[in-house]
């Protein structure tokens, strides 16, 4: 049980018949391992990621979360699978708009028993934990309890966003362009502050950017069209 | 959570909701409040006039009968002789026999010459009796009675001169007794029938207003009675209703027609059904374009929302947890509308009532939900739910499709 997720011969196209858009015939990420894996817009980064937690299915090839194999789940099972073991950063917009910080931090474990169970396991309520993590990624708990958070800067919105992905603790985080709206400054400190989460928890991160020059902060720095062996992709 | 997700999404989209809920409550009030009103209206018809066994008129349509002598509407084609009268009144089946004579009027009232048999056997609604708020019947030659609505128009009440005069039009061009002034000696209370909106006076009262000058100068002691426009019978045993009827309707002497009362006004009802059916449809109509409007308005919500879906599969829902938000937020807005809207129309009534039971006699039943309306509530639910369907369809493919990486573009 070293990999977190991998990816063996797997082969993508959006319709039967067309060319395959990804091939990659060798990927995974081991536990608690940083990955950081560049590709250009366009070049199927969004796609990979939505192989990796199953969204999407190859038409060929094997795909296993934490040793579960995700084509022979049906898709209620994965959907159930990817809420316990991933949690995910997005370039923008990660939050409900219409709930508080702390509840989008705790949204997860309420789709999750897993998640929760975890959360329980650490001797914590749900609130407790968030409180925590929102702490430890440098957020006021308090203060950011009494604004929306369509207010938050983005700086904090993202930071958020990683208390949530981080709460239940799942093995994997996938990042896609978690930084990209982020000016330099807060992007250091940003990834800083999630590095040392995911190494307190032993998390796996996966993060996804067009910006080749994050790549040196990781354990692993991959490029997606080397990656990639499906012609002119 | 499920509850919780779609009360925090509307509440986040007050403004889109809030006028979404203001349009299907717009759409909700005009259907209960038009389906009050109608069925107001046919009740208040039916209620019209219950004590009632036959009513006989000169030879001529049923409902037009039905229309003159029950709602003062039009006028009779012929009248019956007073003998007519003696010689039904007399038949040993009829219990009582009400005239009525017509023809004059008070300011667009109708003026109803009867006898004071008319307060005492009259039965409205649920065999309800005429009551005096204030005052008696008629007693001598020019006293005059009024029903609860010219009350309203009178100026001192009681002991109040009337002139009255010959016609119907609110101002008769035509002659006005006025050298006959009309004592007011009784108001009735209200029905909300006809008769809040007609003056009663004694027979007599109506040939003296019909006498030459001359004659005007020296009245006799006793004058005689009208010719009369329709007859009222009660009758001593239900079961002899259709023999009578034949009877009357053949009778040798004078040519007649006798109508049941609730069989004539249930045909009236039909004829009058489709004007009502235009208005249910109408109101129909309103309300599925103010779910039309609630559709689009989710749907536009939307276009905007993907992001969030994507968001909300991230964290673990199913596509199924997110058409069902879209589903509830569809119902939680419909039950707010359906909710405004049936209070929305309570108190329109409520504001309206005076005026409709005044101009039209319609009384509404208020704040007694009938079943119609209850299967009206289930209808409008099951719509909303129809229409909910397909945004929450759409976000149910949006978010398959988007998967968990929908980028802002």
């Amino acid at each position: 049980m070293t990999a977190v997720l991998s990816l063996q011969d797997v082969r993508f196209a959006w319709a039967k018949h067309e060319p395959a858009l990804l091939h990659i015939a060798e990927f995974s990420v081991a536990r608690g391992e940083k990955v950081f894996l560049h590709g250009a817009s366009g070049s199927g980064k969004t796609t990979l990621l939505n192989l990796c937690s199953g969204v999407l299915l190859p038409q060929q090839g094997k795909l296993q979360l934490l040793g579960h194999e995700l084509t022979a789940m049906s898709s209620a099972a994965r959907d159930r699978w990817r809420g316990a073991e991933v949690g995910y950063i997005f370039q923008l917009f990660n939050l409900l708009p219409a709930f508080t910080a702390q509840e989008n931090v705790c949204a997860p474990c309420f789709f999750s028993k897993t998640k929760h169970q975890r959360v329980a396991a650490q001797g914590l309520s749900l609130a407790e934990a968030a409180h925590q993590l929102l702490t430890a990624l440098q957020l006021d708990p308090h203060q950011l309890a009494s604004q929306p958070v369509s207010r938050l800067s983005v700086g904090q919105q993202q930071r958020v966003a990683a208390a949530r992905a981080l709460l239940g603790a799942p093995p994997l985080i996938i990042a896609d362009e978690p930084t990209s709206a982020l000016d330099h400054e807060v992007r250091e400190q940003f990834l800083d502050l999630l590095f040392a989460q995911c190494q307190k928890f032993n998390t796996a991160l996966l993060l996804v950017s067009h910006a080749r020059e994050l790549g040196a902060r990781f354990d692993r720095s991959l490029a997606l069209p080397d990656l990639n062996r499906a012609g002119g992709a | 959570m499920l509850l919780r997700v779609a009360w925090k999404n509307l509440l986040y989209r007050r403004l889109t909701t809030a006028l979404t809920v203001v349009a299907i409550a717009a759409g909700v009030a005009l259907l209960f409040a038009i389906e009050r009103v109608r069925s107001g209206a046919r009740e208040s018809f039916a209620a019209t006039v219950a004590g009632v066994d036959l009513i006989v008129g000169a030879r001529g349509s049923p409902i037009n009968l039905l229309l003159y002598s029950v709602f003062h509407l039009g006028d009779a084609v012929n009248n019956i002789s007073s003998a007519t009268w003696q010689e039904l009144a007399d038949n040993p089946a009829v219990k009582v026999a009400i005239p009525l004579a017509m023809g004059d009027s008070w300011r667009g009232h109708r003026v109803v010459g009867t006898t004071t048999d008319y307060f005492i056997h009259y039965r409205y609604g649920d065999q309800q009796r005429l009551v005096f708020s204030q005052g008696r019947a008629f007693e001598n030659l020019f006293e005059v009675v009024v029903g609860h609505a010219v009350a309203q128009r009178l100026q001192q009440g009681l002991g109040e001169r009337l002139v009255l005069a010959h016609g119907v039009s609110e101002t008769s061009f035509s002659v006005s007794h006025e050298d006959m002034p009309f004592k007011v000696v009784g108001i009735l209370a209200r029905t909300h029938t006809p008769t809040d909106r007609a003056l009663f006076v004694s027979l007599p009262a109506i040939t003296a207003l019909h006498l030459d000058d001359e004659q005007k100068q020296a009245l006799p002691a006793t004058l005689p009675p009208p010719t009369l426009t329709a007859l009222w019978l009660k009758l001593q045993e239900k079961f002899a209703i259709l023999a009578l009827q034949r009877e009357f309707n053949t009778y040798k002497r004078e040519a007649l027609t006798a109508i049941i009362p609730g069989v004539s006004l249930h045909q009236l009802w039909q004829t009058l059904g489709l004007a009502e059916r235009i208005f249910l449809l109408l109101s129909f109509l309103v309300f599925g374009i103010s779910l039309l409007g609630m559709t689009v308005a989710l749907l536009i919500g939307l276009e905007t929302r993907r992001q969030e879906m994507a968001v909300l599969r991230s964290i673990g829902a199913s596509p199924r947890f997110i058409f069902a938000v879209l589903i509830v937020e569809a119902l939680l807005i419909s039950l707010a509308g359906i909710v405004a809207g049936v209070a929305l129309s309570y108190m329109g009534l409520y504001a309206c009532e005076p005026l409709l039971a005044a101009k039209f006699g319609l009384t509404t039943g208020l704040f007694i939900p009938a079943a119609t309306e209850l299967w009206y509530v289930l209808a409008i639910v099951g719509c909303a739910l129809l229409a909910g369907c397909v945004p929450a369809q759409l976000a149910y493919r949006n978010s398959l499709a988007d998967g968990l990486t929908m980028r802002i573009r």
